[in-house]
């Protein structure tokens, strides 16, 4: 399993500007990489909170 | 680019419509057939020459829109070229990773076959996990820093092993020697996000540290304390060999910028396919440089 722990809007104060070409870019080459990765049976989870409740 | 620029003129339906082929084939002759009908046969034909006015109205706005529409275009493709660019840039960096690491090994193979002996142990002439190792640490570094726009003195790149039995854990690889990094037997005793991958035996993204520290899945280092923000990958990798069992974190950070946006779903998963690619990598030459632990030290733990 892949995890993906994420914030949640205005979670924390913002820090940093978001680079739009970049975030693009990188949904783009990530869509590639799915595309040609069809086998892949990996499953992604995202997590908002909680992430360590099962484990500690 | 700002955000209301790429939502205005990249990112909305109004700008897929009127970008869209079908329409840019089917309305500029039409809109040209009634400019030239109307100026041509404007006096002649009655059902224009009795309604001028309406034919004036209408002509006002398809002359407005199609003035509008060029304008928005043409911002859009300038904003769209500036989203390929950098597009190409990343898949270039990208490429660039993956070709000069068959590259390395493909030099290898070639220098060491026109060597060989008989009897040479050619497992351990052409097999260095541990150089190739280093250069794919190097390469992801690159990536991030060409593709990614990551500054270099943010990044930071190490392989922990360890042995679970007796608790020891070290650096096996670093991608910068010269740089300080907790000690890796305090990692794994802490609640860090490579004990975490080690314990819950599943690869791990966190977009932003800050999430990672309130959830207890992230260890504040000094370093990381005074960056205040950042984005770690961690990848636990544990090899078999013969009921002997290698224990590997991989771990990708990045302190004082964000390797992707924290709140935007799509991006995390995008980026985190991205790094788990690379993790790939780094795991096929784990295996190797195990085999050959296993190999030299005899069978025994690393």
């Amino acid at each position: 399993m892949r995890k993906i722990l994420m914030s949640e809007k205005g979670e924390f104060k913002s820090e940093g500007k978001t680079d739009y070409l970049r975030s693009t870019a990188v949904k783009k080459v990530a869509s590639m990489i799915k595309r040609s990765d069809k086998n892949s049976d990996k499953e992604v989870v995202i997590y908002n909170k909680g992430i360590n409740r099962l484990l500690r | 680019m700002k955000k209301v620029l790429y939502s205005l003129f990249v990112n909305n339906r109004v700008i897929s419509f009127i970008s869209h082929p079908a329409l840019g084939v089917a309305i500029p002759p039409v809109i040209g057939l009634y400019y030239g009908t109307l100026d041509i046969w404007g006096d002649d034909w009655p059902w224009i020459a009795e309604n001028k006015n309406t034919h004036e109205t209408i002509f006002t706005i398809l002359a407005s829109l199609t003035v509008a529409i060029l304008f928005v275009k043409a911002i859009s493709e300038a904003a769209k070229g500036a989203v390929n660019r950098r597009y190409s840039q990343l898949i270039e960096s990208m490429l660039l990773f993956f070709n000069t690491l068959v590259k390395k090994k493909k030099d290898r193979f070639y220098n060491k076959a026109k060597h060989l002996k008989p009897s040479g142990d050619v497992f351990r002439l052409i097999t260095q996990p541990k150089d190739q190792l280093e250069h794919v640490l190097d390469g992801t570094k690159n990536f991030l820093i060409d593709g990614l726009g990551i500054d270099t003195k943010n990044i930071g790149i190490t392989v922990i092993q360890g042995d679970p039995k007796s608790n020891k854990w070290w650096y096996e690889l670093k991608c910068d020697t010269q740089k300080q990094h907790t000690r890796a037997k305090d990692l794994m005793s802490s609640k860090s996000t490579a004990s975490y991958c080690y314990e819950s035996g599943d690869s791990i993204f966190i977009a932003d540290i800050r999430k990672g520290t309130k959830e207890e899945v992230f260890f504040e280092s000094e370093r990381s304390s005074k960056s205040r923000i950042g984005s770690i990958f961690c990848k636990p990798v544990r090899i078999t060999v013969n009921n002997l069992e290698y224990v590997y974190i991989f771990t990708i950070a990045v302190f004082g910028q964000y390797l992707c946006s924290p709140y935007d779903e799509e991006e995390c998963r995008a980026c985190e396919k991205i790094l788990d690619e690379i993790a790939d990598r780094v795991e096929l030459e784990l295996y190797l440089h195990s085999m050959k632990q296993y190999r030299e030290q005899g069978g025994k733990a690393a």
